[in-house]
């Protein structure tokens, strides 16, 4: 064999040859490569002393975003607090975050503490990754926070805290109201009322019968902005009995999306799902002001903001039967099932710090969430920012009256399903009663799949 | 014929001469028109994303994502790409991408020209299905063998460190191995003779004989594992955890906002990002058509 042929050899030695200083090229270049990404990579295991708990914390915000600022700034308060916690951050955008903690799950090197979004947590605790909160959460009052019900299982356990609240109200834009010479939306408003308006506000200003401005967005595959509370306003259901029975095959989800059908279709006031994504994608159509109106949760003030849109805020509209359909996701503090005993407390000292009076009102003022602390909730801190938008009040009473958003073991999957029909239906490929039909019945299948597999 | 450029008087012996010639060069260039203005659309509909993203890079949010969108930035938003500096520790993701790429190259090039070339001159038990083991595991997706790595890479305790990005281009590549026998296989044996005869072992004939005559297959594989360890977003994602370990394509993503998309910043960081790799490709660009073309080419 070549290989056998190797053998040491010395510059200046009899025997040393080319072959040796080429190998012994390679063999230095091989060594200064790994070397050199060694020295280059911090291990992440340095030890701390015998007395500090290391904490690994992870949450999803965007580089140097003020989320990531301020969190950062609570972690460096938090740890000075309590010098016998060292924290290490584990930080990086809401997708990426996801996609690296369900391997870290998978390999059991998870952080001891991460922030979940609130619809994941079922997903996590089912599958056993989360430790369970009741007992710490019962040493609190829960009268105090927000959202807290919100995230008791059928069983009355509790797996995450909670750390911020997002519920959709009426986005509008004040200046295309005024514009229009249209009082803006109140708390009576009815789906009649938002549907008369969005016409209104709607402009073809060239007429060729594509309105350069829409009334309102209603194709959104963020169904929590869209379908979801619209099918509730209607008087329909999603999913029943501790959300594990689908239950949206119904006439009033017919009648939900026959509305929306019709905003996109014949009344015209709302963007169909090519022209929304032409326009820059759900999201961004009212940032851009290429519609007045928009069912959007708290966080959807921040690119309004950014883009310099004057807007504010009402309740969502009443359906036939005087329903609302609020519904509410409360992004939550877990703690790794697998987190040693010290650092699970450190975990719930981080998780009590975050929910008190100081950190919530230093979040608060990122426009980033509902406060959970009612307290800051409820002080002018956040009420009467100079922010927009002005009526936060809003946000606080859909949060009182909001349900939450079918949240179980398989939510994403089950969920993905029914989008992926109500979608068919509003972009006219399929028929509402069929579409229906086949998403209440391969969402059941999911959530039969897992339970069945799990009991 | 007279040549002009070596007999300067030529042209006036000739005086016809040049303005023959000069007919004949419009009347070549008038049979070409169609051909430049084929070339100048597709240069067109190649640059012209590339500009739209420079034009991006230097516009505000708000006017990121007007519609219908503007052609050019107003005002010119310089800023973002300070920002981008300041956000993030760019030098360091830089410094990261280079480590892993270069290692990576290294890597690849001396094991997947060592494995192709036992593949493709030695013979022994198993040599074809070996072959065929190797190149199976091309079509398997990253995302599957994902969870079993990151346990791997974690009893080595690699976790948040370059070295899973670089360990495995030291277990010669698959498109290495493949590449490599190929461009083996096509190089006559005669040469491998004649080297024998003059008493070189199978070694020396890999190193000195075969390995030099595969200098553009070599740079094919190196630029193709260096755009690919350079652009990889999976890996570094789950792998690195501290942003001192980020390479640049997560370094870029990683300001990547939920609600505010901060587009125009990601776009200017990515912009940022696009320059060393065109420096390497600009630089062995000779190499790489030159690999490419001679790499499937037996004899």
């Amino acid at each position: 064999m070549a290989l056998s042929a190797i053998r040491p050899g010395c510059p200046g030695r009899p025997g040393y040859t080319r072959r040796h200083r080429t190998m012994r090229v390679w063999s230095v270049a091989a060594g200064v490569t790994l070397l050199a990404a060694t020295a280059c990579s911090s291990s992440g295991d340095e030890s701390a002393s015998s007395d500090t708990t290391t904490l690994t914390l992870g949450y999803y915000a965007a580089a140097g975003d003020p989320a990531d600022t301020t969190m950062r700034e609570l972690v460096d308060e938090f740890t000075a607090g309590n010098p016998d916690i060292d924290v290490e951050i584990q930080a990086a955008p809401y997708g990426d975050f996801f996609s690296r903690l369900r391997t870290q799950i998978a390999g059991g090197d998870a952080p001891d503490v991460w922030l979940s979004d609130g619809v994941l947590v079922d997903e996590f605790a089912a599958r056993g990754s989360l430790l369970d909160l009741s007992d710490r959460v019962a040493g609190l009052n829960e009268d105090d926070f927000h959202g807290i019900d919100l995230n008791r299982t059928p069983d009355g356990e509790i797996y995450g805290f909670p750390q911020g609240a997002q519920t959709p109200v009426l986005f509008y834009n004040t200046a295309m109201f005024e514009q229009a010479g249209i009082d803006p939306p109140d708390e009576n408003w009815t789906y009649d009322d938002l549907a008369a308006a969005a016409e209104q506000l709607t402009v073809d200003e060239n007429g060729d019968g594509t309105p350069e401005v829409y009334g309102m967005r209603v194709h959104s595959s963020g169904f929590t902005e869209s379908w979801w509370p619209m099918i509730k306003a209607f008087g329909g259901d999603i999913v029943t009995d501790d959300n594990t029975t689908v239950a949206v095959d119904s006439r009033e989800s017919r009648q939900a999306l026959q509305w929306m059908l019709d905003a996109i279709g014949d009344d015209g006031f709302a963007p169909d799902g090519v022209t929304t994504e032409s326009l820059g994608g759900p999201h961004q159509l009212f940032a851009n002001q290429m519609v007045a109106m928009i069912f959007g949760i708290y966080a959807r003030s921040l690119p309004a903001i950014s883009a310099d849109v004057e807007f504010d805020v009402a309740p969502l509209p009443t359906g036939p039967g005087g329903e609302r359909g609020n519904v509410a996701i409360v992004n939550s503090w877990v703690i790794n099932n697998e987190a040693g005993d010290e650092a699970a407390d450190a975990a719930w000292r981080w998780i009590e710090y975050f929910a008190g009076e100081e950190p919530q009102t230093r979040w608060a003022e990122l426009g980033e969430a509902i406060p959970i602390n009612r307290a800051v909730a409820e002080s002018d801190a956040f009420l009467n920012s100079d922010t927009a938008p002005a009526g936060k009040q809003v946000f606080l009473d859909a949060l009182e009256s909001s349900e939450d958003l079918g949240v179980n073991a398989v939510w994403a999957e089950y969920t993905g399903v029914l989008n992926e029909n109500i979608m068919a239906t509003l972009d006219g490929g399929a028929d509402v009663d069929t579409a229906l039909a086949e998403a209440q019945s391969k969402a059941q299948e999911a959530i039969d799949r897992f339970y069945a597999e799990s009991s | 014929m007279p040549d002009v450029l070596t007999d300067p008087d030529a042209a006036a012996r000739h005086p016809e001469t040049p303005r023959r010639r000069g007919r004949g060069n419009l009347r070549r260039t008038a049979r070409k028109a169609p051909a430049y203005l084929v070339l100048v659309l597709g240069t067109a509909v190649m640059v012209l994303p590339f500009l739209a993203s420079l034009g991006n890079s230097l516009k505000s949010y708000a006017q990121y994502i007007k519609v219908p969108p503007d052609w050019l930035p107003d005002p010119v938003q310089w800023s973002n790409y300070q920002e981008v500096w300041e956000r993030t520790d760019f030098v360091t993701y830089l410094t990261n991408s280079l480590i892993v790429s270069g290692a990576a190259v290294v890597g690849a090039l001396i094991t997947s020209a060592m494995v192709g070339h036992a593949l493709a001159r030695m013979h022994f038990p198993g040599r074809d299905v070996l072959l065929v083991a190797a190149l199976g595991t091309m079509m398997l997706p990253t995302v599957i063998t994902i969870v079993p790595s990151f346990i791997l890479f974690k009893s080595f305790g690699w976790l948040d460190t370059l070295l899973p990005l670089i360990a495995p281009y030291w277990l010669a590549t698959p498109i290495g191995i493949f590449l490599m026998r190929q461009t083996f296989l096509g190089i006559p044996r005669d040469f491998e003779e004649a080297a024998s005869i003059d008493g070189a072992n199978p070694w020396q004939v890999f190193i000195r004989v075969h390995l030099p005559m595969a200098k553009p297959a070599l740079a094919t594989l190196g630029v193709f594992t260096f755009m690919t360890t350079w652009g990889a977003v999976l890996e570094p994602t789950i792998y690195l955890t501290s942003p001192e370990n980020f390479t640049l394509p997560i370094g870029v993503m990683s300001l990547q906002g939920q609600y505010v998309g901060n587009d125009n910043l990601v776009t200017a960081a990515a912009l940022m990002s696009l320059v060393p790799v065109l420096l390497v490709f600009l630089v062995a660009q000779r190499y790489f058509v030159r690999g490419v073309m001679s790499s499937g080419v037996k004899g």
